[in-house]
């Protein structure tokens, strides 16, 4: 019967395998830009923050200190991505865009702006519980830019 | 028929120009459409930078406000250390938080004694495994949710530094281990006590001489064996060498454990020097390793006053695999290494007949992989051993050596909450050659808060 029960808590365990993810998902929308590949190098850095919840021997001071070295770092690369963000309407000369098009592009390369500048915020001050919702954002933002322009360079 | 042939072929003749047409209208639709789409997405980008704009107001508000009766009163603020608040009107941030965790173990042999007080059946301790195989003690099976704890945390920056002070409990009290008849009233024990300002800490925390992030994550709150673990009080000092290094230096309290001729336990309460050590840690981008240095002197009273320095050194770390994974290691080798390693499988020392201490070399270690199988589930694979080259005149009945190899499959469908089921096999060997092992199987499901 115990052995039986062992075998039971094994099944319902490996039984439930699925694959889901607490994080937006940057979509394939053709080749990755720069300001991309920094959001996937914040992705990296949400996931370090993450994996501070399954420390079972550290105690919460040292936990603590985990998560600010991790939230300095994410400090950097909000830094280098605000650089890139400020290049992003160089790209309108490579699009054929009309006014209203123009506009959106210009409102989504702000957004995005605003977003991390909120983010950089965030980590500086060291709001570890306001930091995946915001990149969680700014992902969806470089999303809906990409889904909407870039089949306008294919094009 | 015939006649209705002219008619068809009119028909016919029409079809083209009336596609064309539904085409034209078509992309009419299409234009009115996209442009109704840009519209409403210039419009939504407008709300939402309204609402970004509202957080960064909200952000750089002022936080004191002004009540009906004129008395000021600060909002509660977030704190800076995560889940925390900031004590109204204080620069400091507290939390509290800790974790509920249930472990049902079945054990192919229980290690004996009265339900409540057989610790070893609740959690691996090598210096517990039964030798002699006893069939009245096999098949157990146990539930217990003392690993159960509670913290409470306080984060102040000054100029001198961060000041933190912490609190941590669970109901593993030794003392007084409560029973399983009636309430399982578990005591709670002080695991974590300590403040620190800067590079300055002093209270009860985990010792120096131990890297805890090189400790696998594991279901059993024990295992594996060689690790070393110790929680004492100190006073240390940690000193930042570069952004990718720190140096620390400690005192700690001092206890003596030492083997008779008879092959028991003495704890002499004699000490007069505290143990001291230091340790070395590089941080990088592909893990962290630490280097561990001890030096402490072994004291006894139980027949004369005896006396000895010894030496042990810890070599740890966890280093980055592929992907999320990591492997973890430890390395220890002394002769001092006693009540620090493999929760006090060997003691410090022995007293011979004339009731002076003798050392011993010994050495353990553990290496641990852990594998994500995707984002909520993992397992880790660890193994661990511990040996000690025992003095002569101890009798043959001492441990000499054990090992324990423990694997298993972690599930967090939150990051809070976690269900695991984990196999343990861990065996113990004595100097005269007898040996017996456990075999172990435990879940356990644990919710943070």
């Amino acid at each position: 019967m115990k052995k039986n029960l062992s075998v039971l808590c094994f099944l319902l365990l490996t039984g439930c395998i699925s694959n889901q993810s607490s994080y937006s998902q940057l979509s394939d929308t053709g080749k990755p830009a720069l300001h991309s590949i920094q959001s996937a190098q914040l992705k990296v850095l949400m996931q370090s923050l993450d994996d501070l919840m399954f420390e079972r021997m550290l105690h919460e001071v040292q936990i603590d200190r985990q998560r600010r070295y991790r939230t300095q770092e994410i400090v950097k690369v909000t830094e280098k991505l605000l650089n890139t963000i400020e290049y992003i309407p160089n790209a309108l000369k490579d699009l054929s865009l009309n006014t209203t098009e123009q506009t959106i592009f210009l409102s989504l390369s702000k957004k995005l702006n605003d977003q991390v500048t909120l983010l950089k915020q965030e980590a500086e001050r060291n709001h570890v519980d306001a930091i995946p919702k915001r990149a969680n954002q700014i992902i969806e933002t470089c999303n809906a830019c990409h889904n909407i322009f870039r089949q306008f360079k294919t094009q | 028929m015939l006649n209705k042939i002219p008619l068809i072929f009119a028909l016919l003749s029409l079809l083209p120009s009336s596609s064309h047409a539904a085409e034209e209208d078509l992309h009419k639709t299409v234009k009115v459409l996209r442009s109704q789409v840009e519209m409403l997405t210039a419009r939504l980008l407008q709300l939402e930078q309204r609402l970004i704009n509202k957080e960064a107001e909200a952000e750089s508000a002022p936080k004191q406000v002004k009540t009906a009766s004129g008395i000021k009163n600060t909002k509660v603020e977030v704190g800076e250390t995560k889940g925390s608040y900031k004590i109204p009107g204080t620069d400091t941030s507290m939390a509290i938080g800790g974790y509920i965790k249930l472990d049902a173990i079945y054990n192919s042999q229980s290690v004996g004694g009265n339900a409540g007080s057989n610790l070893g059946d609740q959690i691996l301790q090598a210096g517990s495994i039964p030798i002699q195989k006893n069939e009245k003690e096999e098949d157990q099976i146990t539930f217990h949710a003392r690993q159960s704890r509670f913290w409470l945390k306080s984060y102040t920056p000054s100029d001198w530094g961060d000041l933190n002070t912490y609190l941590e409990m669970d109901f593993f009290a030794f003392q007084a281990p409560g029973n399983e008849r009636v309430s399982n009233s578990y005591a709670p024990r002080l695991r974590h006590a300590f403040g620190s300002l800067g590079p300055f800490l002093a209270g009860q925390t985990w010792t120096t001489f131990m890297n805890v992030k090189a400790l696998p994550e594991l279901n059993d709150f024990g295992g594996p064996v060689g690790r070393i673990f110790a929680r004492q009080p100190q006073i240390r000092w940690t000193q930042a060498l570069d952004s990718e290094s720190d140096w620390m230096i400690a005192i700690e309290s001092p206890e003596t454990t030492l083997t008779n001729i008879q092959g028991n336990r003495e704890t002499p309460d004699h000490d007069h020097y505290p143990d001291m050590i230091s340790r070395i840690n590089i941080y990088r981008p592909w893990g962290t390793v630490s280097l561990a240095g001890m030096v402490r002197n072994i004291q006894s009273n139980v027949q004369v006053n005896s006396d000895a320095f010894g030496g042990a050194l810890s070599l740890s770390g966890r280093i980055n695999a592929l992907d999320r994974d990591d492997l973890r290691f430890m390395l220890n080798y002394g002769n001092v290494l006693g009540r620090y390693a493999s929760s006090n499988l060997f003691n410090d020392g022995a007293i011979n007949a004339q009731g002076e201490i003798e050392l011993f070399n010994q050495y353990g270690g553990f290496a641990a992989y852990r594998h994500w199988w995707n984002n909520t589930w993992r397992s880790t694979l660890a193994y661990g051993f511990s040996y000690a080259d025992n003095v002569d005149f101890v009798p043959t009945t001492v441990s000499q050596w054990a090992q324990s190899a423990q694997f298993n499959l972690l599930w967090s469908p939150l990051p809070q909450t976690t269900f695991g089921l984990e196999y343990t096999y861990a065996s113990r060997e004595l100097e005269n050659s007898n040996s017996g092992y456990i075999q172990r199987i435990q879940f356990s499901s644990a919710f943070k808060f």
